[in-house]
């Protein structure tokens, strides 16, 4: 218990410290945000000083801080620079779409990334070259590339799939998900698979495995209990830290979609300097980064009860 | 490179000719030299219909924020201004039945009797008059605040039941032409007051008297326009009940869309995109008169502030090529800061003054020739910005590049991100050390007078490089009294062969719109009139 409490002081800890730096990261970027508020657009100094006064721009850095961290801390994440939408609603509104994305991709990871390892890694033969292949191919593929790919054969080709948006209603999201879920897991898919394949091989090798053969333990036993169990330890690692980067990774496919999710919010907010929503947004990331990075160290012990949740896990 | 532009061009003119052959009106090259002002005339109602903004979501709906391709293409269908822009350029009376000027400093508007609101109010003077002296107030913060325009206006005034009187600092021949922008544009002064800062955002939303009101707005999918079916044009209901506006901004994204129908049709298709759109089965790519200008700015830094330095890169760069190759044909040289047929007065006057302008042929000779009399350290290089995610613009630079070698210059393309560039049309401080940036300019209205004000005047608002020509400023001063539309137009035209003698501005191409409609839909305008006219309401069913 103590050991989650202490990683759970540390998560705060990095999130206020990963606030600050993206906070002043902001203001160190070229050009104001009222430049960008009027679109370019030569407009007078009293307009002009208007807008910083309604944005409260004029405040200095460490006050604006401030008001932003407390405001978070009371569940206001302020409002949009750009549109005036409260922040917090806009979140609200496109978290659902990149969480459900998120664990879609979550999903198919670990479902095929782990089965096709798991069968490659226990029949030798066609089937083995076969996922190799594909986990190559998969890992050098780029996800745009493979969201192109996947958009031109299977929504333009075929016309299975929408080409764009995110859907109303749970199944038509899911519908519309299910591509771009699949272009998002490919790489991590295929490192799963890969890692997977040989952690299995070199457990079915090792020593109690060797002797639990010689001792007539029946083979079904010997996969399940000995070879895969074992081998989990290293693929749990991989998988946390893999779907823990997809949160980060959304936003390519995202802008390739048109799905209105946080991570094409984000791009866009970044470009219009809407300082709120990147803010906002950037913390999401890393609290759901920490989150998952404590998801998985509960799960070592889960898989190996030897494993002794002390302090001294990083 | 002659040989690599020559067979690029020739493979612009087979995809362009791949598009012709339908029944529909043929998409012309711009090569062509005509290009289109509308489309077919819907035949039928359309229950529902689709859209797309390519430059991505609005940020407002607000009138007075409407500055940009967004906002305004949306806006143009829900809030109509005292005069309308229509397709072929002209301006018609629209809020307003007629304009009286008893002096050149006085506009008399006589508002329309019997304009509703959307929500059935009816439309009084007194919104006319609020709404217009929103660009005046400060504290409303209006994009459309700036000196020559809103700031030469000095009162707006309901002067009677169905009058409304602006009086202007100094007199300005071009002030009417702006009422068909969103500075002439009306709303209901209860509902603004009411909706208080949230005005014009997703919650609050705009109450305007336009074909179409909004019905919904999905933040970060789409906003969708319902006909208004109390609109008091009777001749001008929308064709379609429900018309969905999607925000997709990825080329390849958009192209997939608009080819598989998911979306109808949408302006403005990305140039990475005219490939594969023009080869359409199921749409076409067409090609319209537009108010575009792409270009490269100067900045006032550095050698490219010698007239001389920028007379020689204009010459000696081969803008025709540019437009087959970069634009793929859908875009004709410039040779004026002025983009072709950007008038809707005068046309024999500029037409005839454009044609003694050079033409897009480069004249290394004639380069060389300017270069030497350049006063100006030449060895400097000269720094060029632009958005790294639109690579055409790297494309133009490298060929002004090519020719600024011959001359012995040296151009430095600086690729920047979006927010970093977007700084340069505001920020003094964000052109430092940059000799010039890229632009796709537009006119807000078809008056070149009014364009030209804004870059080559003195104090004018894309008057970025300090440019300030005496002989100019005289003319530009003189022609805003001209009442006489011909005789503006001579003056103006002197202005604009002075102006392009100075190149403040390099001018390359000037773009075509490139529209796209399926086979399902049609009427829209094709001319660059959907930032100011409400396109949508023309859009119907096309004909079996």
């Amino acid at each position: 218990m103590m050991f989650i409490i202490r990683r759970l002081l540390a998560l705060l800890g990095v999130l206020v410290a990963s606030s600050f730096v993206v906070f002043a990261a902001m203001y160190a970027a070229p050009g104001k945000p009222e430049s960008f508020l009027v679109q370019g657009r030569t407009v007078t100094p009293e307009v002009l000083a208007e807008i910083r006064r309604q944005y409260s721009l004029d405040d200095p850095f460490l006050l604006r801080y401030w008001n932003w961290l407390s405001g978070v801390l009371s569940g206001d994440f302020g409002r949009s620079l750009v549109n005036r939408q409260p922040v917090g609603d806009l979140l609200a509104e496109k978290l659902p779409t990149t969480l459900l994305l998120v664990v879609l991709a979550a999903l198919i990871i670990v479902v095929a990334g782990i089965g096709l390892g798991t069968i490659a890694g226990i029949r030798r033969g066609p089937l083995d070259s076969a996922v190799v292949i594909f986990s190559n191919l998969g890992f050098a593929v780029p996800t745009f590339f493979a969201a192109l790919i996947l958009m031109s054969i299977f929504s333009v080709g075929l016309g299975w799939f929408p080409v764009f948006g995110s859907g109303e209603g749970f199944l038509d999201q899911l519908w519309h998900l299910v591509l771009p879920a699949f272009a998002l897991a490919l790489p991590s898919m295929a490192v799963v698979a890969r890692i997977t394949r040989t952690a299995i091989r070199e457990e079915s090798e090792s020593e109690h495995v060797e002797s639990a053969r010689i001792r007539g333990v029946p083979r079904g036993i010997i996969i399940k209990r000995h070879i895969v169990r074992n081998s989990m330890l290293p693929v749990t690692t991989i998988v946390g830290v893999h779907i823990a980067g997809l949160i980060a990774g959304a936003f390519v496919v995202e802008y390739a979609f048109t799905l209105d999710g946080i991570g094409s919010m984000l791009v866009d907010a970044v470009q219009k300097k809407d300082f709120a929503i990147v803010q906002a947004v950037a913390i999401i990331l890393v609290a759901a980064f920490g989150v998952i990075n404590l998801i998985v160290d509960l799960l070592y012990a889960l898989i190996d009860p030897r494993v002794r949740l002390t302090g001294v896990a990083a | 490179m002659k040989k690599k532009v020559t067979a690029a061009a020739a493979i612009a003119l087979f995809t362009l000719s791949g598009c012709s052959g339908k029944d529909a009106p043929e998409a012309s090259g711009p090569a062509a030299g005509d290009l289109l002002v509308t489309t077919p005339a819907a035949a039928g109602e359309l229950d529902a219909a689709t859209w797309n903004l390519p430059f991505g979501e609005p940020a407002s709906l607000d009138p007075i924020k409407a500055f940009n391709y967004p906002e305004n293409t949306v806006v143009a269908n829900l809030c109509e201004g005292l005069m309308k822009l229509e397709s072929d350029y002209s301006i018609s009376p629209n809020l307003a039945t007629k304009v009286d000027t008893p002096d050149d400093k006085t506009y008399v508007y006589t508002i329309r009797d019997g304009v509703k609101f959307w929500d059935g109010q009816a439309m009084t003077v007194d919104d006319v008059a609020y709404s217009l002296n929103r660009h005046l107030d400060p504290k409303e913060g209006s994009y459309w605040a700036d000196g020559a325009v809103s700031g030469n206006i000095e009162s707006v005034k309901a002067s009677g039941d169905h009058q409304v009187t602006v009086k202007l600092k100094k007199a300005d021949a071009s002030f009417n032409s702006y009422m068909v922008t969103p500075l002439g544009s009306v709303i209901e002064e209860k509902q603004r007051k009411e909706a208080g800062s949230d005005f014009g955002t997703p919650s609050e939303k705009v109450m305007c008297t336009g074909p179409f009101s909004v019905a919904g707005w999905d933040q970060g999918q789409s906003i969708t326009l319902e006909k208004n079916a109390n609109y008091w044009n009777t001749k001008k209901q929308a064709k379609t009940k429900s018309l969905k506006i999607s925000f997709i901004v990825d080329p390849s994204a958009i192209s997939n869309a608009l080819t598989t129908g998911e979306i109808d049709g949408s302006y403005d298709v990305p140039l990475s995109a005219v490939s594969s759109l023009s080869g359409s089965t199921s749409g076409q790519l067409l090609y319209g008169k537009s108010l575009q200008l792409v270009g490269a700015i100067g900045t006032g830094e550095g050698p490219f502030n010698d007239p001389a330095v920028r007379r020689a890169l204009y010459s000696g760069l081969d803008r025709e090529a540019i437009a087959a190759t970069v634009f793929e044909g859908t875009a004709t040289a410039s040779r004026s800061l002025v983009p072709n047929n950007g008038w809707s007065y005068g046309a024999d006057i500029f037409g005839a003054a454009r044609e003694k302008l050079p033409a897009g042929k480069p004249d290394l000779e004639a380069a060389k020739a300017e270069i030497a009399k350049a006063k100006i350290d030449t060895s400097e290089p000269i720094r060029i910005a632009y958005p790294s995610e639109r690579t055409f613009y790297a494309d133009i630079i490298s060929e002004m590049s090519n020719v600024a070698t011959e001359l012995g210059l040296k151009i430095e393309p600086v690729g920047l991100p979006s927010a970093k560039y977007g700084a340069f049309f505001s920020d003094p401080a964000a052109r430092e050390g940059y000799g010039a940036f890229m632009t796709t300019n537009y006119m807000d209205v078809p008056d070149p007078l009014a364009y030209l004000r804004t870059i080559v005047g003195k104090d004018g608002s894309q008057n970025y490089s300090g440019y300030d020509n005496p002989e100019i400023n005289k003319l530009l001063d003189e022609a805003a009294v001209i009442t006489d539309d011909a005789e503006r137009a001579t003056k103006v035209a002197q202005i604009e062969s002075l102006a392009i003698n100075d190149v403040p501005w390099i001018p390359v191409v000037d773009p075509a719109v490139r529209l796209y409609l399926n086979d399902r839909v049609t009427g829209v305008p094709a001319s660059f009139v959907y930032l100011y006219y409400p396109w949508a309401a023309d859009l119907g069913a096309a004909a079996k």
